[in-house]
């Protein structure tokens, strides 16, 4: 029996109920990760032994009788970013190499708590800076779709993992779009949440005013369950929400009745045929499922990527001050203090950090403040203020989650290419709102094509809830990528 | 000091002013008697460390000349994904200071980062205020010399202090 393509709900079913055990689940999943993630390279580290004791502790409550928690015996896999006490955590960067964090980060610790099974830690882009993956230090990884083309990224390892089969779901992190685009790349549900839904303890900071984490899963339904699993207050987060987390599980009612669906015009411009038509036919589906549908006009939508480019490099440039040799990672010996500084800053980190921290260093400058970072700011004020304007007359907004399927290695040129990528996903990370990729159709050339749905603060459920139905109604089905589907 | 002036405050703490009567600016002077040109007017940085069970942004405790490294977490350490949440009895110590001295206190404040590269900073940067400080302009009265002497205060603001760390070949404490 195969285990590779059970959603997590199946998975932590069938162990409650004892048709298979954990530990069958876990041997298959680092079974399969050790024979197909060489063509696919998304692992940067396999726990088997962690995994195993974790599947045999479930197995073993199990036995006894004792209750198990809603992802019981679930193989999960974690972006590189996210802190594991005892399991090497290198956020994708040469400069944290050999480091093993003391800790574990706050959505692993409630993971393990829903006794979810961590398998692994999954590779991205250096400290989740690229929309590819291939500013990973270490390795590239492929689309199991198509190896010839790019995972998306920066959570590039999250949905390959996910995609070919090797876990039931993955954790990734959203800044300005790396959640849901590798999930639309690579044919998963991506999930960001609200900002402050999920708490940033322990996540390796990028951005600290736009980092968010969420589910990469083959379901609507998984991406609620690991969701309500993850989400919460947590006071070592000063950002996170005390909100109840209420309405995720019951939210896949399959009732898009009456339900206003926003269509912007900003984000139907410029965007491949095969991803125009794919959008086209989600809206169709939708409304023959009851809703409506209402065009609208978010008319900040072309500051979103110069302001992100401000705010984001300009946090990074504060949040890697960190990283001087010092205390953990790799250090290179020089001469005096400054020298070593300058040496192992200069040798750890990757050519697309280095830009961003000289970007957002430069914008920070002594008398620059007012001019750039606080400008910006401002441009994130008007368009969250575009959003409260377009929730007057729609319950949530869909627009193609990425102009094209998954480009080539080394198709985006430049560096500004490849921020084009992200043109769509920044604007729900500066106005702090929730984002959802759905796979919703394969273009004539074979790839996955993802709608995005952004929503209200907090309104989790109507994103997974009209999820749900596009993925009933024009999602994947049975397709399987090439690398790992046959299985 | 060979050019008197007025410094902005950002320059340095001591500022002098000349007084009305003083001479030419470049006659010579009698070094022996600078006081008698020259009317002091000397600011102070005080640091006051405030009596707190905890650290200012972890719940790690404080206590002085306790071991190295007893009373540290992955926050003090300046561990990657690390946050810091602000203690509120600082908020409640310094706000005391504020009234007391009279400050006007503002009802939104500001945290900054402080960056420079230094082994004692573990994050490469210190938080402190900049902009928008927690109080301003109060004064603190005092006798001198049988008459009452007004220091006026112009900024009350809250900072952590990175503490002393020591560095021993690979090993730090």
């Amino acid at each position: 029996m195969s285990f590779a393509f059970w959603s997590a709900a199946d998975t932590a079913r069938r162990v409650a109920a004892g048709e298979v055990t954990a530990t069958q689940i876990t041997d298959a999943a680092l079974t399969r990760i050790e024979t197909i993630d060489d063509q696919l390279g998304a692992f940067l580290a396999v726990d088997t032994d962690g995994a195993l004791a974790a599947a045999a502790e479930v197995d073993r409550r199990r036995a006894a009788n004792q209750p198990l928690g809603p992802l019981a015996g679930v193989p999960i896999a974690l972006k590189d970013v996210l802190v594991t006490r005892g399991l090497a955590t290198t956020a994708g960067s040469k400069i944290l190499e050999g480091w093993i964090p003391p800790y574990d980060a706050h959505v692993v610790e409630k993971l393990r708590a829903a006794d979810a099974i961590v398998v692994g830690k999954v590779n991205c882009d250096e400290f989740a800076m690229g929309s590819s993956t291939e500013n990973s230090a270490y390795k590239p990884t492929r689309n199991p779709w198509n190896p010839a083309r790019v995972p998306g990224g920066s959570s590039g390892g999250s949905s390959a993992a996910v995609a070919a089969g090797l876990c039931a779901a993955s954790l990734g992190t959203d800044t300005g779009g790396s959640i849901r685009q590798p999930a639309s790349l690579c044919g998963v549900v991506g999930l960001k949440p609200t900002y402050g839904r999920v708490s940033r303890w322990g996540v390796v900071a990028f951005a600290s005013s736009l980092d968010q984490v969420g589910p990469l899963t083959r379901t609507v339904a998984d991406a609620a369950l690991v969701l309500h699993a993850i989400a919460g207050f947590d006071p070592r987060d000063s950002t996170s929400l005390e909100a109840p987390v209420t309405g995720l599980l019951e939210s896949l009612t399959g009732d898009v009745r009456g339900l206003r669906i926003g269509l912007p015009q900003e984000y139907f411009e410029a965007m491949d045929d095969d991803v125009r038509a794919a959008i086209a036919q989600t809206a169709a589906a939708l409304i023959e499922r009851g809703a409506e549908t209402v065009d609208l006009s978010l008319p900040h939508t072309h500051l979103a990527l110069p302001a992100y480019y401000l705010i984001a490099p300009a946090e990074a440039s504060s949040n890697l001050a960190r990283f001087d040799g010092v205390r953990y990672g790799r250090r290179v010996e020089a001469g005096d203090l400054t020298e070593m500084y300058a040496k192992t800053r200069g040798a750890g980190f990757g050519p697309e950090v280095k830009r961003r921290i000289m970007l957002g260093t430069y914008a920070l400058r002594s008398g620059y403040y007012d001019a750039y970072y606080k400008k910006a700011q401002q441009i994130r004020t008007l368009i969250k203020r575009d959003f409260d304007r377009a929730f007057r007359y729609c319950d949530v907004i869909l627009t193609p989650t990425t102009p094209t399927p998954a480009f080539a290695f080394g198709a985006k040129a430049t560096p500004f290419d490849m921020y084009l990528a992200d043109v769509f996903t920044l604007s729900c990370n500066l106005a702090g709102l929730p984002g959802i990729s759905v796979p919703c159709g394969l273009a004539r050339d074979g790839l996955p094509i993802g709608a995005q749905l952004l929503g209200r603060p907090l309104d989790e459920p109507t994103l997974l809830r009209a999820g749900a139905v596009i993925e009933a109604a024009v999602g994947l089905g049975d397709r399987r990528p090439a690398i790992g589907g046959a299985a | 000091m060979t050019r008197p002036g007025r410094q902005t405050q950002a320059d340095g703490l001591v500022q002098g002013t000349p007084r009305a009567s003083s001479p030419a600016l470049d006659a010579p002077r009698d070094a022996k008697k600078p006081l008698e040109d020259w009317e002091p007017v000397i600011g102070l940085e005080v640091h006051v460390q405030l009596a707190t069970h905890t650290k200012i942004f972890s719940p790690s405790a404080i206590e002085f000349g306790a071991p190295p490294n007893s009373l540290t977490d992955p926050l003090v350490m300046g561990l990657p994904g690390t946050l810091p949440v602000f203690n509120h009895t600082v908020l409640q110590l310094v706000l005391r200071l504020g009234v007391a001295t009279s400050s006007q206190i503002r009802a939104r404040s500001r945290f900054a980062r402080k960056h420079y590269f230094y082994p004692d900073l573990p994050k490469g940067y210190q938080i402190s205020q900049y902009e928008e400080p927690l109080c301003e302009s109060g004064h603190l009265d005092v006798i001198l010399r049988g008459g009452l002497k007004r220091v006026k205060l112009q900024r009350i603001h809250i900072e952590e202090d990175a503490g002393k760390t020591t560095h021993v070949g690979a090993r730090s404490a």
